[in-house]
């Protein structure tokens, strides 16, 4: 976004096309349509191995036909409720734990290694255990999403409090502000950029995580079933679907969210602000 | 003394503002070695008073104004406030640092309301309050910026409304103005005396800025460092505040001279420490 913003009045000269931002960003549809295309093409020509390969016709096919059973749509609910619900419960535990690390020298040190030596294991890498303790359910999910999202913010939160600048405090304790106005009056907000980054990482890893688990578990509803779904029943149309799906989900999701931080974060003095 | 201009009178209290330091002496613990800051300092400030306080970089004017704001406790001797001695901070001091320390993340007109917090005065109230102060130092119209969309004597003058707001008896100037440019200072400069005018309030100000304490204050109070002592107090007359009288080039003159008459090794130390802040 900041490219487009200081590129386009620069470009507006010689590359007419483009002038407007809005012309500008469709940029970015010019690579995935010629991936389909050739994509369509090699289907086109390898017709003997359509199992592997299936034609834009197919999967718009595909698309209509899961459109009008409705059941494209509650697959995506499905799983966006999963991520909701894992990132609300991931964001408070971790951006608390996180709080707690900070303020605390204690908690930082009888917690800290242990959440440092978890944190090593890839939250895939929880699947078996949970699996074997909880079953395959909706709560090994959630656990595993929330996991997921929680992590990421641990670490920010912690990074952000620590690095919030002396001074800042010190006019805090100037205005003689009681702990918990100065807690989220200053150091809170000191710390906003960091956390928002952590929140913004929490999100990808939440949709990744959510997305495996589904796809590993294999059971239930969510785009990650669909996936798994069409690669059992051979149907690759389905599977290419559900790939499509989630890339474009992802994408909604963190474009929202950086609009989101752009305008929480508008007093700060960067390039960003256009 | 006319008092600061108020809607609804919430000092009940006379303004006073004596301030007292006795025997302050403050040292550092560096590397295991005690570095004295501080020694042995000792001065009287009258209510309503402006008083200079003017040395080289690393001479310890600025941790006295840190000790007398109340950041810091630890040290020896002490400062009292009309009697009180200071032990932490109070809306009874304000301060104004050389960096405005504006909070980046509120508007100017957040900036000025988040320092009546603790201030049991009605919505309506503190919003009056602080228009009135960012009016007093000519920011009307700037309420909804932030920070960063401020030129430095802008950001300093809403620093300035900041600390002004609690309508303290004790003001402290911490290089306000050090990293102004020199017209920007100069009107700055102008504000704070009309300010003087309009406010009872008892004024503290660090500066390495001979001229400037001379037009400003009523004494100069000259320090040298290492560790950081008061070599002399000198008043400034009426005819003084002049820059272009010959009272003023005298004063000038003699604060310089004391300020240059150090032993040789001392000013080049001095010299070399004000190059590492700078670099």
């Amino acid at each position: 976004m900041s490219f487009s913003a200081q590129a386009g009045p620069a470009l507006s000269g010689s590359h007419a096309g483009f002038a407007t931002p809005r012309l500008h960003r469709l940029k970015g549809l010019v690579l995935p349509i010629a991936l389909l295309l050739l994509w369509d093409m090699l289907a086109r020509r390898h017709v003997g191995q359509g199992f592997a390969f299936v034609t834009l016709a197919q999967l718009s096919d595909a698309f209509a036909g899961a459109i009008a059973s409705g059941d494209l749509l509650a697959n995506i609910v499905a799983s966006l409720r999963r991520v909701a619900i894992g990132l609300v419960c991931g964001g408070v535990l971790g951006i608390a734990l996180g709080t707690a690390m900070a303020l605390s020298r204690t908690v930082d040190r009888v917690v800290g290694p242990l959440f440092h030596s978890i944190r090593q294991v890839p939250t895939l890498g929880w699947i078996p255990l949970l699996g074997l303790w909880f079953g395959y359910g909706e709560f090994p999910k959630l656990l595993i999403v929330t996991k997921a999202a929680m992590f990421p913010l641990v670490l920010s939160t912690y990074e952000g409090l620590r690095n919030v600048r002396q001074a800042d405090v010190e006019v805090g304790r100037v205005l003689t502000l009681d702990p918990w106005v100065l807690f989220w009056r200053v150091r809170l907000r000191a710390a906003a950029p960091m956390i928002l980054t952590g929140v913004q990482q929490a999100l990808a890893f939440a949709w990744i995580a959510c997305i495996g688990t589904e796809i590993l578990f294999g059971s239930g509803i969510g785009i990650g079933a669909m996936i798994e779904t069409g690669q059992v029943e051979g149907n690759m149309a389905t599977v290419l679907l559900g790939v499509i799906f989630v890339g474009l989900i992802a994408f909604a999701l963190t474009t929202a969210f950086n609009r989101f931080t752009a305008r929480q974060l508008r007093w700060r003095d960067t390039e960003d602000r256009a | 003394m006319i008092p600061f201009p108020t809607p609804q009178g919430t000092h009940a209290a006379p303004v006073a503002g004596a301030l007292s330091i006795r025997g302050v002496s403050k040292a550092h613990k560096v590397d295991g070695r005690r570095l004295d800051v501080l020694r042995e300092i000792d001065l009287d400030i009258a209510p309503a008073e402006f008083v200079g306080i003017v040395g080289a970089s690393g001479c310890g004017k600025s941790t006295l104004l840190r000790l007398i704001i109340g950041l810091d406790n630890a040290y020896d001797g002490e400062i009292r406030l009309d009697g009180q001695r200071i032990l932490s901070t109070s809306l009874d001091r304000g301060i104004v640092f050389q960096d405005h320390r504006l909070f980046p993340w509120l508007t100017v007109a957040q900036n000025v309301a988040v320092a009546l917090a603790k201030r049991p005065l009605s919505k309506g109230v503190k919003a009056q309050l602080v228009a009135e102060n960012i009016a007093l130092v000519g920011l009307s119209g700037f309420e909804s910026a932030y920070p960063h969309q401020l030129s430095g004597g802008m950001a300093q003058r809403a620093a300035i409304a900041r600390a002004l707001v609690n309508e303290p008896k004790v003001l402290l100037l911490d290089e306000p103005f050090g990293a102004l440019d020199a017209l920007t200072r100069l009107k700055l400069q102008q504000d704070v005396q009309a300010l003087r005018r309009r406010t009872a309030c008892t004024i503290v100000m660090v500066t390495h800025d001979v001229e400037e304490a001379i037009t400003l204050a009523d004494r100069v109070v000259v320090m040298k460092g290492r560790p950081g002592v008061i070599t002399r107090i000198v008043p400034v007359g009426a005819q003084g505040r002049d820059r272009s009288s010959p009272a003023f080039a005298r004063l000038r003159d003699d604060i310089l001279g004391e300020l240059m008459a150090e032993p040789a090794t001392a000013a080049v130390a001095n010299l070399d420490d004000a190059r590492q802040r700078q670099g």
